[in-house]
């Protein structure tokens, strides 16, 4: 028994440090600034989930970039943006999107299920702060030991695949070009139905915070924080409720500039499906939403006045 | 509790550690902690059939007891007959109430006499049929007085529970399992090495091999309207080698595990995918489930003893049996009566007991006949293999279908070429392998240290960088 465990000591002991040693290169290849450093001439940077990522083409978007990601709740958004500010001093302004789903308490299991952390968790972890990994840690063990598997096997894939010339828009988010065009074919189905249910009650108290966190941490660093909604259809507009966005955002976030763009007309085919634009959408929202960036506008009042003049929705849009 | 899952990898140590450290001086204790660990390993997935296990241990220990006790024939045939219908009525419960329900329904409204009755939704208890059949072994060797029965409860219930090998086999006779758990164990240091070296070639296999062909073959099966001939026939590929590593893995891992706790299992798989005809490949297939059905329904009815239409209806039962245990489903209902179509010329010809010994032994490669009987038989397998994971038999056609058109000789749309490139290392070590028990056996006695560790490293490498979606076991299904 004792030869036995010596030798299944030695072989993990052995494995452990080269697993290490590939670890600790790993780190100190995705840790150098420079893969995270973006063009120079960027000015402002869009960050948020799904919808932005598919509703603003950024090569419609002057000295602005988007870093969307599918799926990201402000826990991961947190992280980025700390890292992305301090590596490129030339962002000065921070579109940040805040919309009705992001409060939805599904974002909990955004933040912290396995599916989800075993996502985020390779492509931030270089981003995260030792508080931010104890927060995971301790809301998920198990699925953080999965995923610093992932950790290793992603970033050595990536490593090798682009030669170290890795963009931060590789494994952070980038303009999402959506070809779908579902729209019709959802309401046929009902489908509004299936994702009313799939909301959950109440609200998500951990995107909340860290909603906050970064409210709060822009302040500190003196970078213009704003928040937007991208446009969604009308159909699923019509559930959301509205009071209860509204009395959040008041009651934690009344000094954020909010441009809600959610109304801004839109027909059938220009989304993927209810809350996405496709690239015809994207198109034309982009173009709208890069005269609000030029023109630094912040008023609320000032931009619905401006979707109000873009014109009715076109007739096609059935309820 | 997933073989391929980290809770495994915690739960297989703290087990080791009590086992043989705290335990190892009690062998009623150390059996304890055996029920107690399996109890465990299965309640990760669902405690409420746990329920289920114990009742089917009480039954059948309490049928052994009366066994012992008994020696009039019509109350032993009683017994007996409890401890059938007690498991057999589970599993049928489980298994196939709604298959037959469904199928009664179909039938009165053919005959125009429509009938309403409701599904039932129920959850199909993981392992049932391995462990039920496990426990029917027992009864029946008891009954036939081929068995001592057990008056140790402790014993039995970790006989029935075994963790390693409760979920998906290998179905072990109690003959031969049973035993093993009144004889204190002896750690073995050669034992536990040999058993590592299994569990990590069984988690390649799952993890590498059935995992990633997994990924292309649902992906093709799920949508083989849309897919070419030869994309389809690539599809049966992936599932082939996706069901050969997943099962055989298992069981690799089941016994490799077994070996560390000092037990010695039955071997499940012998390199099947190189028989050299269809006998030969269901003697090296699913070894446990074959020698079940050939020792307690095949020889039962006659065996090969009578007539050559005795011998031939016995096939075809044992067959469709053998398909319908795997599920309820028309599928592998067909899956069997394609295999015992395929069995009948050997058994016509009296071919079925030739290819005994390990193909082209003491050669690095085989002989153009030896090769061109391989590819045959595969190909057969592979194309039986389509019944057995297509959605239904509509879907098993409209896939045969498929591929039998012109589109076959055009490039297939999925090609993966790292998969292409595990299978063909995979296979490579397989056919090194096919002498021993099990591929990388034979590794320990040939290779140094230095040269046996770097190709362990080498595995555990490819294990951690080709891990597909963690997926189950295949056979939990059934």
């Amino acid at each position: 028994m004792k030869s036995f465990l010596l030798k299944c000591t030695a072989f993990i002991v052995l494995l452990l440090l080269v697993l290490v040693g590939i670890r600790s290169f790993i780190i100190q290849q995705k840790q150098n600034p420079e893969r995270y450093r973006l063009n120079t001439s960027i000015e402002n940077i869009v960050l948020g989930h799904s919808q932005p990522e598919c509703g603003l083409n950024d090569s419609l978007l002057s000295h602005t970039k988007n870093l969307s990601q599918g799926g990201e709740a402000y826990f991961y958004t947190y992280a980025k943006l700390k890292k992305l500010i301090e590596v490129n001093p030339t962002i000065r302004t921070v579109y940040l999107s805040f919309s009705n789903n992001q409060l939805e308490k599904k974002m909990d299991d955004w933040t912290f299920d396995d599916e989800f952390i075993n996502d985020k968790y390779p492509a931030y972890f270089f981003a995260m702060d030792s508080e931010e990994k104890k927060v995971l840690w301790k809301a998920n063990p198990k699925a953080v030991l999965q995923s610093e598997q992932l950790l290793l096997k992603n970033n050595m894939v990536d490593l090798v695949k682009y030669r170290g010339k890795i963009r931060p828009e590789t494994y952070w988010g980038d303009y999402l070009y959506l070809e779908r065009e579902k729209t019709d074919s959802l309401i046929r189905v009902n489908y509004i139905e299936t994702m009313v249910k799939e909301r959950g009650k109440g609200i998500s108290e951990i995107n909340l915070t860290y909603l906050k966190k970064i409210v709060q941490w822009c302040k500190d660093e003196n970078i213009q924080l704003i928040f937007y909604r991208t446009p969604v259809h009308p159909i699923l507009r019509s559930t959301y409720d509205e009071k209860a966005f509204d009395s959040i955002r008041k009651k934690h976030f009344s000094t954020i500039p909010f441009l809600d763009c959610i109304d801004f007309p839109l027909s059938n085919q220009e989304f993927g499906d209810f809350d996405h634009l496709n690239y015809k959408g994207a198109r034309k929202f982009s173009t709208f939403f890069n005269h609000v960036v030029q023109r630094k506008i912040t008023s609320e009042i000032e931009i619905k006045k401006i979707i109000s003049s873009e014109g009715q929705p076109e007739k096609n849009i059935s309820e | 509790m997933l073989f391929n899952s980290i809770d495994f990898a915690l739960f297989l140590p703290i087990v080791f550690i009590l086992y043989w450290f705290v335990t190892n001086r009690n062998l009623k204790l150390q059996n304890l902690l055996i029920v107690v660990a399996s109890y465990v390993f299965y309640g990760w997935w669902d405690t409420r059939f746990l329920s289920l296990i114990l009742f089917s241990t009480l039954v059948d220990y309490l049928v052994g007891v009366g066994l012992l006790k008994q020696e009039n024939l019509t109350k032993r045939k009683i017994l007996l007959w409890i401890s059938i219908v007690v498991n057999l009525g589970f599993l049928g419960f489980f298994k196939y109430y709604n298959f037959f329900l469904d199928n009664f329904i179909t039938a009165f409204t053919f005959f125009g006499m429509p009938i309403k009755a409701g599904m039932l939704n129920i959850i199909l208890p993981v392992g049932i049929s391995f462990y039920t059949f496990q426990t029917l072994s027992y009864s029946i060797d008891v009954y036939r007085r081929k068995l001592e029965p057990t008056k140790d409860f402790v014993a039995f219930a970790a006989f029935v529970s075994f963790f390693p090998q409760l979920v998906a086999g290998p179905i072990e006779r109690a003959t031969h399992l049973l035993p093993q758990f009144y004889k204190k164990r002896v750690f073995n240091s050669t034992l536990a090495v040999d058993g590592l070296r299994q569990i990590l070639w069984g988690l390649f296999k799952k993890i590498v091999i059935a995992d990633n062909c997994a990924e292309y073959a649902n992906m093709i099966f799920n949508n083989s309207d849309s897919h070419s001939g030869s994309t389809l026939v690539l599809g049966a590929l992936f599932f082939t080698f996706q069901i050969y590593g997943d099962f055989s893995g298992y069981s690799d891992i089941a016994i490799g595990t077994s070996r560390l706790f000092g037990f010695d299992l039955m071997r499940n798989f012998a390199f099947p995918y190189f028989s050299r005809d269809i006998a030969e490949f269901w003697r090296r297939w699913h070894i446990s489930l074959s020698t079940w059905f050939r020792d307690y329904l095949y020889i039962p009815l006659g065996g090969s003893q009578g007539g050559m239409n005795m011998k031939i209806r016995n096939t075809f039962i044992i067959f469709i049996v053998s398909g319908f245990w795997h599920g309820a489903n028309w599928t592998f209902i067909v899956w069997g009566f394609l295999n015992a179509l395929y069995f009948l010329p050997l058994l016509l010809a009296n071919k079925n007991r030739h290819n005994l010994e390990v193909v082209a032994i003491g050669r690095l490669l085989p002989s153009a006949r030896d090769f061109l009987a391989i590819l045959t038989t595969f190909s057969l397998t592979v194309f039986a293999w389509i019944f057995f994971r297509a959605d239904n038999i509509t879907h098993a056609f409209s896939y045969i279908k498929g591929i039998f058109t012109s589109s076959l000789l055009s490039v297939p749309t999925v090609l993966p070429f790292s998969l292409f490139g595990l299978l063909a290392f995979f296979m490579t070590v397989e056919w090194i392998g096919r002498g021993e028990q099990y591929a990388i056996e034979a590794i320990a006695s040939r290779w140094k240290r230095p040269l046996r560790w770097g190709f362990y490293y080498v595995i555990i490498f490819l294990i951690f960088f080709f891990m597909g979606k963690e997926q189950e076991f295949i056979y939990f299904q059934f």
